[in-house]
């Protein structure tokens, strides 16, 4: 064991020399897992992005009490104490219609003037239910706004919850898609590496077979090779890295920018999709060279 | 050194490579096995240093039964055999240097150590002046003086060679054979197979003669 660790210097060069003589076959199979890890790499930053909205948007998620227009102020504080009394419910906060209009005032911005000559009281009251962050689920939401809706002074509620939902069911589809891309793509690395070392192993059948008859153990005889595999896979991630950092900062974010406005963020994977590639890129190639050093050797013995 | 007892080895196509086998080299002898072509002499070497393993009967290396070797225990019994080959199997790739060198760190030795070692067995063939040289641009006698120095490079007690002398004319040939001896002469048993009486009478030591299989004569 110690002597293999004490070779490692030793296998990399000579996996390296194998790449330099393959005539550029390495760096097909590079080449393509580059491309395959592009498109993981990607799957995965959508999936990464969608998931962190949906967080967000579960932080801002509140459920809103329209209150009837001649609703009593008994009825109001009795709507209030049931609300703030439900355990899921973190704040209550009461909106007049003054404030309604002032906040759609500032959502409107610049086109706040389309408001003029409406009558400043126009919106109606409302109760703000803000929820425990543990609590804002399906169950709970549902249950608190069925008591609600019998109440009197109650015009009618709104939840965010509905969208909030598909969006949740998209996310689960992009999980499979994702998942199930990246099973093939995956596969596909192997293959194509796998591939790759066999025709390095053909090429240097006369290596091997001298190997063998000095005495070396079977632990020396693979590392090189299957250390070519890892070479190639993680290189395949590290290109792939800077190809979608690259296109991400380069070309996606500016035109995302000019589209969606200045205040549009979106994460690149940062350091760990990079560790994640790199990592998924020299799994595969281990793989692939593993698979196609053990059954060739098993067949020179 | 090596104990053969009551070896059979059957060809796959069927019929017999060996059979019957029995042989006793001791340790520091240099013996040449010799017979016809097809008289069995590359299946008796390769079960030597264990290419291929008997149907039945012993073969004892040094003491150590392998026939009963597992197979992950193979190349710890070859580090101990040199092989020598008609065709020398030097990487054309690889200068005179690294072909040996690469056998030393193919089996874990220090790159310090290794290059040691290769100095100083090239020294010991005559090839230190072209250690630096391709196969290609060596003639016959020194790739196999390389190959030679290859097997030797681990010190091992036995060399075995298989018709080394085949491509060589025959100066070449007696000088590979000097080589032997002097090898020999350093307490490692030599085996050589080879067809050629001449060679044979050069170097005159025990002959065992093979045919068909069979020990015909100097088993022992």
């Amino acid at each position: 064991m110690i002597r293999w660790l004490l070779s490692f210097p030793y296998f990399l060069r000579e996996a390296l020399k194998g790449m330099r003589e393959s005539a550029g076959v390495p760096f097909i199979a590079v080449g393509i897992t580059t491309i395959s890890l592009i498109f993981l790499g990607a799957l995965w930053i959508v999936r990464l992005n969608v998931s962190d909205l949906i967080v967000t948007w579960r932080e801002r998620f509140q459920l809103t009490i329209f209150l009837a227009e001649g609703a009593s102020p008994e009825q109001r504080e009795a709507l209030r104490r049931v609300v703030s009394g439900a355990q899921a419910v973190q704040r209550v906060e009461e909106v007049s219609p003054e404030r309604a209009v002032e906040e759609f005032r500032g959502w409107l911005g610049p086109d706040a003037d389309l408001l003029e000559g409406f009558d400043g009281n126009f919106l109606p009251a409302s109760i703000r239910v803000i929820l425990k962050p543990d609590r804002r689920d399906l169950a709970h939401v549902e249950s608190l706004m069925a008591q609600v809706r019998l109440m009197p002074g109650v015009e009618r509620t709104r939840n965010d919850l509905a969208w909030l939902r598909r969006l949740e069911g998209a996310i689960r589809l992009v999980d499979v898609a994702a998942w199930t891309l990246s099973g093939l793509l995956g596969l596909g690395v192997v293959f194509i590496i796998g591939n790759t070392i066999r025709l390095t192993l053909f090429a240097r059948k006369d290596d091997i077979e001298i190997m063998h008859l000095v005495g070396a153990t079977d632990i020396f005889l693979k590392t090189p090779y299957v250390a070519e595999g890892v070479l190639c896979g993680a290189l395949g991630g590290a290109l792939s890295v800077l190809a979608l950092w690259g296109l991400f900062y380069g070309v996606f974010l500016p035109l995302a920018g000019r589209y969606a406005g200045e205040e549009f963020a979106m994460s690149a994977g940062g350091w760990s999709l990079a560790l994640g590639l790199l990592g998924t890129g020299a799994a595969l190639g281990f793989l692939g060279s593993a698979f196609s050093v053990r059954h060739f050797l098993r067949g020179t013995r | 050194m090596i104990r053969l007892t009551e070896v059979w080895k059957r060809y796959e196509e069927g019929g017999f490579a060996l059979q019957e086998v029995g042989l006793h080299i001791p340790r520091g002898e240099f013996v040449f096995i010799t017979g016809p072509s097809g008289a069995g002499k590359t299946t008796l070497l390769s079960l030597l240093y264990g290419a291929e393993s008997a149907d039945r009967g012993q073969i004892f290396i040094a003491g150590r039964n392998i026939t009963r070797l597992r197979r992950r225990d193979l190349p710890h019994l070859r580090r101990g055999i040199g092989v020598v080959f008609q065709d020398f199997k030097l990487l054309p790739r690889r200068t005179v240097f690294d072909n040996i060198a690469f056998c030393q760190r193919s089996i874990g030795v220090p790159a310090r150590e290794a290059r040691r070692r290769v100095y100083g067995v090239l020294k010991l063939v005559g090839l230190a002046a072209k250690r630096d040289m391709f196969p290609r641009l060596l003639s016959g006698g020194e790739q196999q003086r390389a190959a030679i120095a290859r097997a030797l490079v681990n010190r091992p007690p036995l060399l075995i060679a298989d018709e080394p002398t085949g491509n060589l004319d025959e100066k070449m040939a007696r000088e590979v054979m000097d080589l032997f001896c002097a090898i020999n002469r350093m307490a490692t048993t030599v085996v050589v197979a080879t067809h050629d009486r001449s060679l044979i009478e050069y170097v005159g030591r025990r002959a065992v003669r093979l045919e068909h299989g069979q020990i015909v004569n100097g088993a022992s």
